[in-house]
């Protein structure tokens, strides 16, 4: 199968839109979850492990 | 450990919205409320009909809905634009704005996806969107463009409310159980630590460079829902540029009238000072002129190339059945308006809402002016067929419902949230007594605040 | 493969519209009333169309028609921009519209440059004592509904060369162990033609009559500009 045929596949193939457009929200969700739980836990463990981390890297 | 909240010297202003609660309010609410009532009512009524209770027809297959969809998309920009390009590009003015302007991007944002559904003429069929989606056809690059617009401007407008929700939730102690237990769960357990404020600020940072992607991304898109088709007037690789243009100049100009509705109702007069106005005027002239530009580009290539299809949809805008819609938007998105910034609006917040609100109303025509004359005059149609179109009361009923559905929206949110960012306008996010900070900043110099 | 493919000669069509009323009652297209039709909501899935006299045109004094199938483009933009597949184009080049599917977007109807396209704007009603007439043929099956089917409100249908005739023609030809014989699938319009102005076959086979009449000088398509390759090929007038 060429690059030309796999591409055309690609889009024109009816379900994978719908999968693209699962996915992109689902990994967008996921990162978004993540880096709000990473924000709001910049007050508990940060102020011990994170400055002791920090001081190792410096 | 006992929460720390920045000092904000307009705190108790700010707050007082919220505080108040319903009172006076519940009239407007349940006024809005009616009309998105009534609005739904006749959506019901079409899905049981069929879509023939609008003016829709052949050829003209897209009309007030597919406008709506494009304007209330284009209104959304207003928000992602103030809050994440200028907090990109570290234009300061912004801060008071954001979330005003935020809260603009996430209440129209739903409404422009429900106009989607509303057009279809098989709503009950939605999810085939999923089950048989193609990536070929831009209504599926619309679909994840959107939702993805959609869910970052939910975090992003959550995120940067956080803190503040954590304000309300230890300042406003004499609210309803109801509502102070919603701040509890939605402040998440913010403490206010500075490592917490830093963390803030760089996802921020990161996200607005998301954000200013995204917002570029989705209004080309909607664009090229009609820029991907062959037909006149549509098929021009202009249509993106124009309407992501459009859309940043009408959001813009819907955040000014926002602005000044609430400055007034709130009396937040201090809090949001006559200099904001000012930068949006400077922001406003651009835009407008840049309009001006794009109108030239587009319509002086379609002059001189004189393709005949193409003619039949000029002279349709220029002279035909829409000249009168056409002419109207150009007088009152960019005449009138230029007029007032440069001669009047320096200082008048009037002034300012007046050319807003003009701004706004010629952006519908002009979207309108760019999807409709088009499907009158199709390709080879226009020899055979000529189209018109008439909307019907309900296509303006649910207008008016999905515009009175944001508004409600917005109304019940300035009840229950401070609109102006607190914790984004104190002059300083240090902990007084803690000197110990700067860390390595990753994205975007912040403004200091040492 | 088959390449099924439609002649229309321009010289012999006198304009009767037999192909329109054939193609009505072949494929069960709604009937609206005389209030939608003003409004632009008619259907025919293959319209006449009296062509507007260019100014100062000699040959104006006569009247010219023009009648319109679907073009089954070999590249269709309607094809291109259908979010769920329910167009498509199949191994034989028909252009296919699957009911059971449509969400009713009308991105295709827009996107169709030759307005082949109809909406059901309400649900499809007939005349009383019409409805017992309806052709009960029909392509299903595997979440397919297409041809003459009878269509719910809110989907869009159009012209699919008779495509239950196809069907028809090969499961008798199977049947019978062999392959379909030229003239066997012809849809109902080139069936009914007054002038006998239509010429149905397969573009694959050298002898057959549309490659033959798609060779001639006269033979143009529409739109060829546009690089959407109809197979609907007309022969120009005289």
């Amino acid at each position: 199968m060429s690059f030309g045929e796999l591409a055309h596949a690609f889009v024109n193939t009816p379900g994978i839109g719908g999968l693209m457009v699962m996915s992109v929200i689902t990994i967008a969700s996921v990162v978004y979850f993540f880096l709000t739980r990473w924000v709001i836990q910049g007050g508990k463990e940060e102020s011990e492990n994170g400055r002791q981390r920090r001081r190792r890297i410096q | 450990m006992a929460t720390w909240h920045p000092k904000n010297e307009h705190e108790q202003i700010i707050l007082a919205p919220v505080k108040q609660g319903v009172g006076r309010d519940r009239i407007l609410w349940i006024v809005l409320a009616s009309i998105l009532l009534a609005g739904i009512a006749a959506w019901a009524r079409q899905f049981v009909l069929g879509l023939g209770v609008t003016g829709m027809n052949r050829p003209v297959y897209w009309g007030v809905y597919i406008t709506n969809f494009v304007f209330f998309i284009g209104l959304a920009h207003s928000g992602t634009f103030i809050s994440a390009i200028l907090r990109v590009t570290g234009a300061d003015f912004r801060k008071p704005l954001t979330r005003a302007a935020e809260a603009i991007t996430l209440f129209s944002l739903p409404f422009g996806v429900a106009c989607i559904v509303i057009d279809m003429g098989r709503p009950d069929r939605v999810l085939n969107m999923i089950r048989y989606g193609r990536f070929q056809s831009p209504l599926l690059w619309d679909f994840t463009a959107v939702s993805l617009y959609l869910l970052s401007s939910i975090v992003f407008f959550y995120l940067s409310l956080i803190p503040d929700i954590a304000l309300c939730r230890d300042r406003l102690t004499d609210v309803p159980p109801w509502k102070h237990r919603m701040y509890e769960i939605l402040a998440l357990g913010w403490t206010g630590d500075s490592h917490q404020y830093h963390r803030l600020e760089r996802v921020l940072d990161a996200m607005a460079i998301l954000m200013t992607m995204i917002v570029i991304t989705v209004h080309t898109v909607v664009s090229w829902v009609f820029g991907m088709t062959i037909q006149p007037g549509w098929h021009t690789a202009l249509i993106g540029p124009f309407f992501l243009l459009g859309a940043i100049f009408s959001g813009t100009a819907a955040v000014v009238i926002v602005l000044a509705i609430l400055r007034k109702l709130y009396h937040l007069e201090d809090a949001l000072p006559i200099g904001l106005f000012n930068s949006l005027r400077k922001l406003l002239i651009t835009f407008t002129l840049g309009w001006l530009y794009m109108m030239i580009a587009e319509f002086l290539t379609t002059y001189y190339g004189s393709l005949p299809e193409e003619m039949e949809v000029f002279w349709q805008k220029f002279t035909g059945d829409f000249y009168l819609i056409f002419w109207g938007m150009t007088i009152l998105v960019f005449f009138i308006p230029l007029f007032i910034f440069i001669f009047r609006a320096k200082d008048s917040i009037p002034w300012m809402v007046t050319a807003g609100v003009l701004i706004n109303i010629g952006m519908w025509m002009e979207r309108y002016v760019v999807i409709i004359p088009t499907e009158t005059r199709p390709r080879l149609l226009y020899e055979l067929v000529q189209g018109s179109y008439r909307p019907t009361w309900t296509e303006w009923l649910i207008t008016a419902a999905l515009f009175s559905g944001m508004g409600l929206l917005y109304a019940i949110f300035t009840r229950l949230f401070p609109i102006i960012p607190l914790w984004e306008t104190v002059d300083s996010l240090e902990h007084e007594p803690e000197p110990e900070r700067p860390e390595p900043r990753r994205f975007g110099e912040r403004t200091a605040q040492v | 493969m088959a390449r099924w493919s439609m002649v229309i000669d321009l010289d012999k069509c006198v304009a009767c519209q037999g192909c329109s009323i054939a193609c009505r009652f072949e494929n069960n297209t709604p009937i609206v009333s005389p209030e939608e039709a003003e409004l632009g909501r008619e259907m025919l899935w293959n319209e006449v169309f009296p062509l507007r006299a260019e100014e100062g045109d000699i040959a104006s004094e006569q009247s010219r028609f023009l009648t319109r199938p679907c073009m089954h483009c070999e590249n269709p933009p309607c094809v291109k921009v259908c979010p769920v597949q329910a167009t498509f184009i199949g191994d034989e080049g028909i252009v296919h519209q699957n009911y059971a599917r449509c969400i009713g977007c009308r991105f295709c109807t827009v996107a169709c440059p030759y307005g082949v396209r109809y909406f059901n704007w309400y649900a499809p009603s007939w005349e009383e004592g019409l409805e017992q007439h309806l052709n009960p043929d029909r392509v299903m099956g595997n979440g397919d509904l297409e041809g003459p089917a009878i269509r719910p409100r809110g989907v869009v249908e159009k012209c699919t060369y008779c495509i239950h005739r196809l069907h028809k023609a090969r499961a008798r030809a199977e049947a019978e162990g062999r392959e379909i014989r030229s003239g066997e699938y012809v849809p109902a319009c080139v069936q009914t033609c007054t002038g006998k102005a239509r010429f149905f076959g397969d573009l694959e086979d050298p002898n057959s009559i549309v490659s033959q009449l798609s060779q001639e000088r006269r033979a143009f398509r529409l739109l060829e500009e546009a690089g959407t390759r109809p197979k609907t090929i007309y022969l120009e007038e005289g």
